[in-house]
């Protein structure tokens, strides 16, 4: 199970990972989600190294966080010291605090506690999480390339998953939003994460209930933990109704913003019982993709933004008819719409 | 035989607990949970929910919840929730106690959180206060619930029920407060009133107050992750700490409809 990049290399890692618990994020914009907690550490890292861009040391090193559900019994007064506000009122830790040192944090992020040891290899580093915090989710800093990658690691439902988020100095337009948005499909969706979150009974093609929200939130997260000089807003309330994702940067133009309006095309409707569901009908699927282009438009429009994205999710049981999305697409040449569609996997076994 | 409401109090009071347990300080005084149980039943509308309960005791050691007191006892006898430092306050004449949600407490509401779409939603409004408040010492801050936009209204006396939504006619100013810094927020406005606007006269130390409080877009940007409604609870948050939520219900009331 090659979860943490080769190069860094762990024997104990198996072991680590089969212990580690399941996180709750069930609840759709959970407070205590992943994806929130890690937007939190990503400032953290960011203020401590007094950089508002990424921090590139000079030579390889690491920081892992430990996301404790408990942290209060975790603790340990011998082994960590406290930092953040949250339990200390201190916020002014350094670089040097955080080099090659195990985090203790909280489900939201904002409380914690460092460790009194530096590691001198990511080999100890990890003996010592396994020892201490066999059954907490991990997230790995390397800052060792100048493109930083976070690992998260853990079981969903007792299956493994692993999940990568990149995070980069560029701010959320132009191709590296597109980048972004491709990385949450292969990383996400497609994933372990979001093969376990989006179906009711995936073998039947039956969604899970609210699939279209719980993919904003999850995504509203991503986006928001890639880059953390852009605002990513959910539920924007204008003129023309809701917009699902507002992405604003550090800049007061309105060319420096997209608007993202999601929508997924479904085989069958949620039920309870999977074997109840009903049939999603192909006008009923063809009317959702030309409604995220008209919607992505209209809402460009009233909050003047210069980019509008449709994402489509193709939740459809594949060979999926494509005359539905190439009318969308027409649509969305015609009225300068970026068109995305993603055909969402039901199972690992044809993501491997 | 308890009946359906005191079901749901109890489910409110394990949500806050469990929320602070997930935020890192798990034990907290009872002072500091009737704080996040106003905090969390004033801003739950913020977050599309119905408040738990709409009306508080001003007490003069802050905000307090009679009703959620019972509760919480009964829910240490049903040991989801554990007692630390129990102690005999003989100037008050009763005792005082640190609370934490038990482990069997955190699986039940677990499960509860799963299987219940309702409790789920419920969850999702705790969760998104007490993170928020988490992030200050509300406990250590006197006057942390007083500045309260509902709490604070000057005109109510310590012993006297402050109501903020029981009644048909009751205003909750927290959520109004909050919700009009969010719009101030998306807008990317200050929240600072024009001085030229003739019609915004009437505020007049409370303006020059609130004049003070511009928000610099380096604090905005330093949000989490926003949801609109979870960027209302954290500016709300940050202007209980500034003392001076009082003080944006004062504008509220004297701006122009």
């Amino acid at each position: 199970m090659a979860i943490i990049p080769n190069k860094v290399g762990a024997a104990s890692k198996a072991d680590l990972l089969a212990n580690a618990k399941s996180f709750s994020g069930t609840q759709i914009g959970a407070a205590f989600s992943v994806e929130r907690v890690i937007g939190h550490l990503v400032n953290f890292v960011r203020q401590s190294f007094a950089s508002k861009t990424l921090p590139v040391s000079n030579h390889p090193c690491v920081i892992a966080f430990v996301i404790s559900p408990n942290l209060e019994d975790d603790y340990n007064t011998s082994t960590f010291k406290a930092i953040h506000r949250g339990l200390t009122a201190d916020s002014s830790i350094k670089e040097s605090d955080l080099l090659n040192r195990v985090i203790l944090i909280s489900q939201n992020g904002t409380a914690g506690a460092v460790s009194n040891t530096t590691f001198l290899s990511f080999q100890t580093q990890l003996d010592f999480i396994y020892t201490e915090f066999q059954k907490n989710i991990l997230v790995i800093f390397h800052m060792d390339t100048p493109r930083y990658e976070v690992w998260l690691q853990g079981v969903i439902n007792g299956v493994s998953y692993k999940t990568k988020l990149s995070i980069t100095d560029g701010i959320l337009e132009g191709s590296n939003l597109i980048d972004r948005l491709n990385e949450f499909d292969s990383e996400w969706i497609n994933a372990q994460m979001g093969i376990n979150k989006l179906w009711s009974h995936s073998s039947s093609y039956v969604p899970c209930l609210n699939t279209e929200k719980e993919i904003q939130t999850h995504l509203h997260c991503w986006l928001q933990a890639s880059d953390a000089r852009s605002v990513a807003i959910s539920e924007v309330p204008n003129s023309a109704g809701r917009a699902d994702l507002w992405i604003r940067y550090r800049s007061d133009e309105a060319q420096n913003s997209a608007i993202i309006e999601l929508k997924v095309l479904r085989e069958k409707h949620h039920h309870v019982d999977y074997k109840s569901a009903k049939n999603v009908s192909m006008e009923a699927n063809k009317k959702a993709a030309k409604s995220a282009v008209s919607q992505a438009n209209a809402y460009r429009t009233k909050l003047g933004t210069s980019r509008a994205l449709a994402c489509i999710f193709d939740m459809r049981k594949p060979p999926c008819d494509a005359q539905i999305i190439n009318e969308a697409e027409a649509i969305a040449t015609q009225k300068n719409v970026t068109l995305r569609s993603t055909q969402v996997t039901n199972n690992v076994g044809s993501i491997r | 035989m308890i009946n359906q409401i005191e079901h749901v109090r109890r489910v409110w009071i394990l949500l806050i607990l469990r929320a602070t347990r997930l935020c890192g300080f798990a034990t907290i005084s009872a002072k500091t949970f009737h704080r996040l149980a106003l905090f969390s039943n004033s801003l739950a509308p913020t977050n599309h929910v119905e408040a738990e309960t709409a009306k508080v005791l001003k007490t003069d050691y802050g905000p307090y919840f009679p009703d959620y007191q019972v509760e919480l006892d009964r829910l240490v006898g049903l040991q989801l929730i554990d007692v630390v430092d129990l102690k005999w306050q003989s100037e008050d004449g009763r005792f005082i106690s640190k609370y934490r949600i038990s482990n069997a407490g955190m699986s039940f509401l677990d499960l509860a959180i799963q299987k219940l779409n309702l409790i789920a939603q419920s969850e999702r409004a705790v969760s998104e206060t007490i993170s928020a408040f988490a992030e200050y010492q509300i406990d250590k801050e006197k006057e942390t619930a007083t500045v309260d936009a509902n709490y604070g209204i000057d005109t109510l006396q310590i012993g006297e029920l402050v109501d903020y939504g029981e009644w048909i006619d009751a205003h909750n100013y927290a959520t109004e407060a909050a919700e009009y810094m969010a719009g101030a927020w998306q807008n990317r406005q200050s929240l600072k009133l024009s001085p030229e606007d003739s019609e915004y006269e009437v505020v007049t130390y409370e303006r020059s107050q609130v004049f003070q409080l511009e928000l610099e877009p380096d604090d905005l940007y330093e949000l989490p992750s926003s949801h609109l409604n979870r960027a209302a609870v954290y500016l709300y948050a940050q202007y209980i700490q500034s003392k001076l939520s009082g003080l944006i219900r004062s504008y509220i009331q004297s701006a122009p409809q």
